[in-house]
């Protein structure tokens, strides 16, 4: 990716040196749903046609599968050419990704566009033999596209004959997703707690996208997705999608399997392949859950499949606490359901879950961690899958409700709760305890370098620092971070320290290593010179890991804020001489270079020294001076005193000689 | 308290002990010299006043008065052990005088030195005190301009250390 070679060319914007994007040529065909299209140019092969799309800044684009997507050639497949962050003209610096333009209109306009539902054969022909190749390839790499539907699918010419998968970079996974492209417990999840997802979602999705074109449209169309997803949990997939619509035996068989609601059971592309190749399958039959003996009623509707009703309570989980607590949904567990080992696992929530005043959430979603235990986690009103959480977490960072449910439930440790079910794997749970551990670690120290500004970048490894003072600026690595306050510097935006809390914790999630001594200053906030030390350090540290490049703007930035640490020198000749300096390094934007000279542990120490010396010898003279205004030398005891001493030894001497006077007088 | 009043009196008495050994040391010493003495103790009255007056301890004016007094004193001695050591001699001598001026008027002397001493001494010092302060305060200062208003603050509980 070219995340280092950026520059503005007259109105062009260039990246990597060669792809110019035009940013006054927008595509809205093309834009993606948190994306925006702009025509682009290859300067070394005028006649590519290319396009890019422009990433929103308060999401991370798919970075770890662009490069392997890059890789794949001749595929039905919309593939990044290159990618990278560059200064946007429109201000700041924006995370762009440059496509072949090699398609023609889309399929379907949107999600709820209407267009002539293609007929069994057609569907065959233009979408599934064309598109196998593509899902193979993604599935071989393990790359789930998690943006398959019908309005992401392009007609590959203007004979409109066979299709290319749409891109899938530009946003988290399946965050376009509509629900009914979701196989059931994603669809239930909140768009944030949808995850990474896996090849078998894909698989989910197609089966969902043949539906649509079959049907012109959304088959569910009129329905909300609550409806749909409990009638997927009360029917089956097939069943709710397909409705009174009808398809022949022939294609009834990949539908089925395409769209079986359990993972393991649905077709793979392995499967799907045989079948277009002309090689029948057993159709899947639908895996409906158990029936109870009779009906349960919440929430003004009444249930038969605990499916279903978990799912109700989950939606409705204000009312669920008095259906847990009251006694009548164990009974009929054990009498309707005759699952007693759910019943006794209810029961033993019941009694675990402390009887807080908030603790109605909690209790609902203990229990449906028993009842459901393949449903995603359900908090209120937030539902994502276990392993979505921490990219949940950044998605809705800035989003004031969900986040705190999402603190709530972290902080009760109901994530690691459901990491102990059964289902989850043995390979998922140790390394997502770790990370959830890590979450509450962070929330607990709330310090600068802290809090959960660092919890969102432990979590989230390539996730952009979300600081305000970047102004939405694209910055995902230490580096660009830097380029990011030269910028800032350079524009004179210089009123503050170029350090907050974002920051402080983007980097020490970026930077591995980083001496305490930074966070103990940074966190000295009476102390502005030990703050701004710490903030000087910091940025010091992130040049070190590329010293080779150089940040004037900012090193005079920082060397303004300095001048609380000259003064925290207590030699003035020194200060003198320090901030002179000062002047003449911030020239040279060498951040180190300013470190070392305003913290040098030499000098520290000499001055330390020095002034303790100083102050010693200042209270010497205090007291000698007291000692003299008490009259130490003048008063009348102690002139007595020398004076009586004087005049014995002054009469020791004027007898010494006259006895030696006299003793030369007689020896004469 | 009982201890320390017995160790006082057994202190007492060994003193007490001491003077009197002296004494009777001095007996044979003042019988063989008796005229060096009679002349000595004529000469030496001013030193004897002395130590009466000087109640202080030690009794520097006694001791002042006393050195010169006696080395004044020295040559009426001279005179008297030249001439044989004789009472008739110890009487001229006694009686001169030149030799009471001598001895009288370096006693006087002392006595004098003794007595003006603090005066000198007084001036002297309150005008080194001046001095002293005056350097003391540049001093002061300087450390101020070198190391700001901080150096005056007390050691302990005061530091800058950034570290």
């Amino acid at each position: 990716m070219g995340q280092d070679a950026y520059s503005d060319n007259g109105g062009q914007t260039l990246l990597a040196g060669r792809y110019q994007i035009l940013h006054g040529k927008p595509l809205p065909e093309l834009d993606s749903p948190h994306a925006q299209a702009f025509e682009a140019r290859d300067q070394r092969a005028s006649t590519r046609s290319l396009f890019a799309l422009l990433c929103q800044t308060n999401l991370l684009p798919r970075l770890e599968i662009i490069p392997p997507l890059s890789r794949i050639l001749r595929q039905p497949l919309v593939v990044p050419v290159e990618a990278g962050p560059l200064a946007w003209p429109q201000g700041g610096r924006r995370f762009v990704i440059v496509f072949e333009y090699d398609i023609a209109g889309r399929v379907m306009a949107g999600e709820d566009a209407q267009i002539v539902p293609m007929r069994e054969d057609e569907v065959v022909r233009k979408v599934v033999k064309p598109l196998i190749p593509a899902l193979k390839t993604l599935a071989g790499r393990h790359i789930p596209h998690r943006a398959i539907r019908a309005d992401n699918i392009f007609y590959k010419d203007s004979s409109k004959e066979s299709v290319v998968l749409g891109e899938c970079v530009s946003a988290p996974p399946a965050l376009g997703q509509p629900s009914i492209y979701e196989p059931i417990e994603s669809a239930m999840c909140s768009v944030s707690g949808r995850g990474q997802g896996h090849v078998a979602d894909d698989m989910y999705a197609f089966g969902v996208l043949l539906m649509v074109l079959l049907n012109g449209g959304n088959p569910c169309a009129g329905r909300s997705d609550e409806q749909v997803i409990r009638s997927k949990i009360g029917r089956g997939s097939y069943a709710t999608l397909i409705g009174e619509a009808r398809v022949t035996i022939s294609l009834m068989e990949p539908l089925r399997g395409l769209l079986c609601d359990d993972p393991k059971e649905r077709w793979t592309v392995a499967d799907l392949e045989q079948w277009a190749a002309g090689r029948q399958l057993s159709p899947k039959q639908p895996m409906l859950p158990t029936r109870a003996a009779r009906n349960i009623a919440f929430a003004g509707k009444d249930f038969i499949n605990l499916p279903s009703l978990a799912h109700a309570m989950g939606v409705h989980w204000r009312d669920a606490p008095a259906l847990i607590t009251g006694g009548e949904l164990e009974s009929w567990i054990r009498r309707s359901l005759s699952q007693d080992d759910l019943a006794d696992g209810l029961q033993q929530v019941m009694s675990n879950t402390p009887n807080r005043a908030d603790g109605e959430a909690h209790l609902v979603c203990r229990a449906l961690m028993v009842l459901a235990p393949r449903f995603p986690l359900q908090f209120k009103e937030f539902v994502a899958r276990i392993d979505a959480l921490p990219q949940a977490f950044a998605i809705e960072f800035h989003n004031q409700p969900k986040m705190q449910a999402l603190l709530e439930l972290i902080g009760a440790k109901l994530p690691q709760t459901y990491l102990q079910l059964p289902h989850v794997p043995r390979s998922e749970q140790a390394t997502l305890m770790k990370i959830f551990d890590m979450f509450n670690f962070f929330l607990e120290n709330n310090q600068l370098g802290g809090g959960i500004e660092r919890a969102l970048y432990e979590s989230n490894k390539a996730w952009p620092c979300q600081s305000p003072l970047l102004r939405g600026d694209f910055v995902s690595t230490p580096t660009d971070l830097l380029d990011a306050l030269e910028a800032l510097a350079r524009e004179g935006r210089t009123d503050r320290e170029p350090v907050d809390r974002h920051i402080a914790a983007f980097c020490c999630a970026r930077i591995k290593g980083l001496p305490d001594r930074i966070m103990k200053n940074l966190n000295a906030r009476d102390d502005v010179a030990s703050f701004r030390l710490g903030v000087l350090h910091l940025v010091a540290e992130v040049q070190r890991g590329d010293s080779s490049r150089r940040y004037p703007a900012l090193s005079r930035w920082l060397a303004q804020l300095l001048q609380p640490v000259v003064q925290s020198y207590h030699n003035r000749q020194y200060r003198e001489r320090l901030a002179q300096e000062l002047e003449g390094i911030g020239d040279k934007g060498d951040l180190l270079e300013l470190l070392f000279l305003v913290d040098s542990m030499e000098a520290r120490s000499q001055d330390n020294e020095g002034f303790a010396q100083a102050q010693k010898e200042y209270a010497g003279l205090a007291r000698a001076t007291t000692w003299l205004k008490n009259g130490g030398l003048t008063s009348e005891a102690h002139v007595r005193a020398i004076a009586q001493q004087g005049a014995t030894v002054i009469s020791a001497v004027l007898s010494g000689a006259a006895v030696v006077f006299m003793t030369v007088l007689y020896a004469l | 308290m009982a201890q320390k009043a017995a160790k006082a009196k057994t202190r007492g008495q060994g003193g007490s002990g001491r003077t009197f050994l002296t004494v009777v040391l001095m007996i044979p010493v003042v019988a063989v010299l008796l005229p060096t003495c009679v002349v000595l103790l004529i000469n030496m009255a001013p030193t004897a006043v002395a130590w009466m007056v000087d109640r202080a301890r030690p009794r520097y004016l006694a001791i002042t008065v006393g050195m010169l007094n006696f080395c004044a004193s020295l040559p009426a001695e001279s005179d008297l052990w030249r001439h044989g050591q004789s009472y008739d001699v110890a009487f001229d001598i006694a009686t001169n005088p030149n030799y009471w001026l001598i001895a009288y008027g370096a006693a006087a002397v002392a006595w004098m030195v003794y007595l003006g001493l603090p005066t000198v001494l007084r001036g002297y010092y309150f005008m080194t005190t001046a001095s002293r302060l005056q350097s003391l305060g540049r001093r002061q200062k300087q450390l101020v301009e070198a190391w700001g208003e901080d150096v005056a603050a007390p050691a302990e509980g005061e530091s800058k250390a950034r570290r």
